[in-house]
């Protein structure tokens, strides 16, 4: 168990450059969710971290020890991939045992520690019992319990899990993440998880690092990250469902601001006015979180047309994507209400902007109040 | 377009398995029907047996009131989607398209105009040029939707497109086929393992179980009035909890003696049966969370899992696991004990034999 | 009753259908049967002719029932003059087995290492080696003979080893460079992590991945050493001779001893035959299947 600190980290692949300076402090026995879409640097990080990548430039410290030059086995880091990578040709007790089988390690376990230490991981995961099953034999969920065992089995300092849960249904990836977070609970090991599932970043992480192109967008709880979103990325990434961002011009006649959003004006309240302050004649971002846009009646207040895009039940809410007039951002609000709904429909949003996140439209960044 | 009809279709294979038990069903002209289940309950033989590519024990199959099981498949007029998208390697994403009207020796001039009429449809003009090893995974399944497409089959049988693709993909594609059904109106038959898939695309949905049909009905159907545990149990996420409970009297029921309240509709069916073995349901929507209080169902909450405006709060009670769908801003502390209270007019009790006692009624 | 009615029509039409296939069917098994039996034929002469006596190899029309008799093998091993073809047979099993095994070995690594790492002029490299089978072997008899000779090297089983491992490396490199690029790297990768080499993880994890691809060059390999005929026959007499040498020398020496010569020729073929039986269980294809997703 230990901390785990990335400073000033930088990779390049040829004219990419995957990772453009990442400073990160991962307390000790935290659980880390790496957040963003495909192509942000997450996966590239955590190789990093892994040793599986050398960084171009940087440091990466795990507990007091730079590691950034050490080879990957000398990082004591137990790694789970994507797709499992489990050795095809052992059954599942080779695969457990097989990191501590390694000739480097000779000298660190006997046969009787082996033997136990598979035997109390395949207990912990609850896969005793397909000891001498070959790999071809097992389901999706224990080919994923048979990765984490063989990364854990080990002990390291580090829990490194690249996508763990992707490949399985969603009702298996559910209970698989219970399972993982209870598990990281249980043994306590430093947990990095690379995600691009927003929700299960939620569900799992204590800290959730959102990256985009090679830099950290922000770092924070799941709490942070949905009510004091950095940046517009993020506000726009977060959320059941997430958030939906506009792009507003705001103007002000006699005296009160209004914001511009396609053909229909609203009245940006006085908390969001403040942030707005000064911005007259400006575009800004408006992110509003979902459960503050409900359905509306054409002509009224705050409301906005806008044609159906795509409806589906949620459990007992009809979730609602929408277009509005001439924004190719989507807007996604849910409600309660049975409709008959057809893809195409006009309908009216009513838009609650009392809790809605301002964004300056050039660089990005969430506009603050010196109250705020 | 076409109204299908399943009249007691029955499947075995000759080792004995049963893929389809007495199959009766009708899918109505123009609608979207999902066929979910697990996997081998015999949704994907259903479709492909209806497509002529398996035979089938017993029964008929009728298309608007003909019998179309005695036909090849080439005369059935359907197009199939496969999950592996089953394109051609070395044609490009045109000629896949093409393909079906080549078959049929249509003119040069006519194979262009649909083609490209339906990859105007399907967003992907750009692509046309490109073999499959040039496109994504989403692109080959459109691909491959654009080629079952441009015959314009009578009916739309999809053997769960979805499953090769990721997960924000699945998403994207799923709203595609249903803007697509919605506009050209043909029956579709589609076949997912994947509930929430199903919740968002289908008009009605079909829940199989071991070959059987377990229940018809709109996801709401399914969610609120499920007939049985396993409709229950399948529909949903996080799934429905169940808890064992006593029966106290003739019309009312304890949890580890705590008493619950429940309908009255449910009071009347608990009446007519005598059945001692029941199990209550409870969707994770339909609990609230309070502090513990003596005499009540209490538990200790093990995880808590935000979600935004929400959380799933995991709760270990006396009378078993639970989880629990709470507001954001009303979640528990990891360790917490809390009380749980639900609400009485959606509760669900099922009985030995896993049936629904409130079957058709109760629930929302 | 109308359902009844509907049923037997079911079956009727079931009846047809599958009465509508059987000659297709039957007609399939015949045309396959007709083209073993034509592929088989040679076989069968060489090895009947060696199981008859002289009287009923010679007699026409053919003698198909006849009584099978040793006396030819008899004579081919122990009774002709010169060295019996069990020198010759061990010959080729020394030459073939070490030149297969070289082959392989090295291969293998060459295979991986094209299959894992970067290196300047890889492709060049990859194409030059595959390049070493363009030329008719014939066109580089002469110079080869040179090299051997000016090496001391003639009639010796080494110079025949030598040759056929290099030609073929380059089969075996660039059929296994396949095997090895479908191991999903995040298995050598896994393996890293837990504390192996990457010579560890050749040996370990990723050759017993390969086997299939192991034992079909094997098989090749060795059938090529073991048939190869033009370049034994011009570097070797009699000491390093392998077995076509022998069976080609056979004819002119000791006049046309049908019997015999089939024999050998049966004797010839047996052994690769075994070699290739044996190993076959290991061309499981798939081997990696279940290991990802």
């Amino acid at each position: 168990m230990a901390e785990v600190q990335l400073s000033g980290v930088r990779k390049r692949f040829g004219l990419v450059e995957a990772l453009r300076g990442i400073d990160l402090a991962i307390p000790d026995s935290a659980y880390v969710c790496l957040l963003g879409p495909s192509g942000c640097g997450k996966t590239t990080l955590l190789r990093c971290v892994a040793g599986l990548e050398t960084v171009d430039a940087g440091q990466i410290r795990i507990g007091s020890q730079n590691v950034e030059a050490l080879e990957p086995f000398a990082r004591n880091v137990g790694l789970a991939f994507q797709n499992y990578a489990l050795y095809p040709h052992l059954d599942v007790r080779g695969n457990l045992s097989f990191p501590l089988r390694a000739p480097r390690r000779r000298t660190e376990f006997g046969d009787g520690e082996i033997e136990q230490r598979v035997k109390s991981i395949a207990t912990l995961l609850q896969i005793d019992a397909l000891l001498d099953k070959p790999i071809v034999a097992l389901s999706g969920g224990q080919k994923q319990r048979v990765a984490l065992g063989r990364a854990l089995v080990r002990n390291p300092t580090v829990l490194l899990l690249d996508e763990p849960v992707t490949h399985l249904d969603a009702r298996l990836r559910h209970e698989m993440r219970v399972e993982l977070k209870l598990l990281q609970r249980r043994v306590g090991t430093t947990t990095i998880h690379v995600t691009h599932d927003q929700l299960e970043a939620q569900a799992l992480g204590d800290l959730i690092v959102v990256m985009r192109d090679g830099l950290i967008e922000q770092v924070g709880t799941p709490d942070e990250l949905c009510t004091r979103p950095a940046t517009s990325f993020v506000a726009s990434f977060v959320g059941d469902p997430p958030m939906s961002l506009l792009t507003a011009r705001l103007g002000q006649e006699a005296g009160v601001l209004s914001l511009r959003v396609g053909a229909a004006q609203l009245r940006p309240g006085e908390r969001l006015g403040r942030l707005l302050d000064g911005l007259c004649d400006q575009d800004v971002e408006i992110a509003v979180p979902a459960h503050h846009i409900a359905l509306g009646h054409a002509g009224d207040e705050q409301t906005i047309a806008a044609r159906v895009q795509a409806h589906e039940w949620v459990g007992r809410e009809l979730q609602i994507v929408v277009a509005l007039n001439g924004s190719p951002v989507p807007v996604r609000l849910r409600t309660q209400q049975r409709l008959a709904l057809r893809i195409g429909d006009e309908i009216a949003i009513r838009l609650n902007l009392g809790s809605a996140h301002a964004f300056d439209s050039k660089t990005g960044r969430r506009l603050q109040s010196s109250a705020d | 377009m076409a109204r299908i009809e399943f009249k007691g279709v029955s499947k075995t294979y000759p080792d004995g398995t049963r893929a389809i038990v007495d199959l009766d069903l009708v899918v109505e002209d123009g609608e979207l029907l999902c066929l979910l289940g697990p996997s081998g309950c015999g949704k994907s033989s259903t479709i492909r047996v209806l497509a002529g590519l398996e035979t089938f024990s017993d029964g008929m199959i009728l298309a608007d009131n003909n019998r179309i099981d005695h036909l090849p498949p080439q005369a059935r007029d359907c197009a199939m989607i496969f999950e592996n998208y089953a394109l051609y390697p070395h044609l490009t994403a045109f000629e896949n398209i093409a393909m079906p009207l080549r078959a049929r020796r249509l003119p040069a001039s006519e194979i262009k105009a649909r083609v490209t009429k339906i990859a105007g449809i399907l967003r992907m003009e750009h692509l046309m040029g490109r073999r499959p090893s040039r496109l994504s995974g989403g692109e080959k399944q459109r691909v491959g939707i654009g080629r079952a497409l441009v015959r314009e089959p009578a009916m739309f049988l999809m053997d769960e497109p979805l499953g090769h693709l990721e997960a924000y993909l699945r998403v994207e594609l799923r709203a595609e086929i249903r803007k697509l059904q919605e506009r050209l109106g043909i029956t579709t038959i589609y076949v997912t393992h994947d509930q929430e898939e199903a919740a968002a695309i289908a008009d009605r949905i079909v829940v199989m179980s071991a070959g059987r049909l377990q229940q018809v009905g709109s996801f709401l159907d399914l969610f609120d009035r499920p007939v049985n545990r396993f409709v229950a149990e399948f529909v949903g996420e996080p799934p429905m909890v169940f808890l064992p409970v006593e029966r106290t009297n003739a019309d009312s029921i304890a949890v580890k003696g705590v008493r619950i309240p429940i309908s009255e509709p449910l009071r009347a069916a608990l009446r007519a049966t005598q059945d001692r073995e029941l199990i209550l349901g409870i969707r994770p929507n339909d609990f609230s969370l309070g502090p513990p209080v003596r005499d009540h169902l209490n538990g200790t909450v093990t995880l808590v899992q935000p979600q935004g405006d929400h959380a799933i709060v995991a709760v270990s009670t006396p009378a078993g696991p639970a989880t629990a769908i709470v507001p954001s801003d009303r979640r528990p502390a990891p360790g917490a004990t809390v009380g749980l209270t639900f609400a009485g007019e959606r509760l669900h009790l099922f009985d030995s034999a896993a049936r629904a006692l409130n079957k058709g009624e109760g629930g929302g | 009753m109308t359902v009844g009615l509907v049923r037997s029509k079911d079956l009727k039409a079931g009846v047809r259908r599958s009465a509508a296939a059987w000659p297709i069917g039957t007609l399939r098994y015949l045309v396959a049967a007709i083209f073993t039996g034509f592929c088989l034929f040679p076989f069968y002469v060489i090895v009947t002719t060696a199981l008859k006596t002289e009287t009923a190899i010679f007699a026409w029309p053919p003698v198909w029932n006849f009584k099978p008799t040793l006396q030819s093998f008899y004579n081919a091993l122990f009774v002709f003059g010169g060295r019996s073809a069990i020198f010759y047979l061990i010959n080729s099993v020394i030459i073939s087995a070490v030149s297969t095994f070289v082959a392989v070995v090295l291969g293998a690594m060459a295979a991986y290492g094209f299959a894992r790492f970067s290196f300047a002029g890889k492709r060049h490299l990859a194409f030059w080696i595959l390049s070493t089978r363009f030329a008719p072997p014939v066109a580089f008899i002469v110079p080869i003979y040179l090299m051997v000779q000016k090496a001391g090297m003639l009639d010796s089983h080494i110079a025949l080893i030598l040759i056929y491992t290099a030609m073929n490396l380059s089969l075996v490199i660039w059929i296994l460079r396949g095997f090895f690029s479908e191991i999903p790297i995040e298995i050598e990768e896994a393996a890293l992590v837990d504390g192996y080499s990457r010579l560890q993880i050749f040996w370990r994890v990723a050759l017993p991945l390969v086997r299939p691809g192991i034992v079909s060059t094997a098989i090749l390999s060795a059938i090529f050493s073991w048939n190869e005929f033009l370049y034994a026959m011009v570097l070797t007499q009699s000491k390093a001779a392998t077995l076509p040498v022998y069976l080609a020398g056979f004819s002119n020496s000791m006049g046309l001893a049908w019997g015999e010569y089939m024999a050998v020729g049966t004797m010839a073929v047996l052994p690769i035959l075994i070699f290739t039986f044996a190993l076959q269980k290991h061309l499981v294809r798939g081997l990696t299947f279940g290991a990802v997703k």
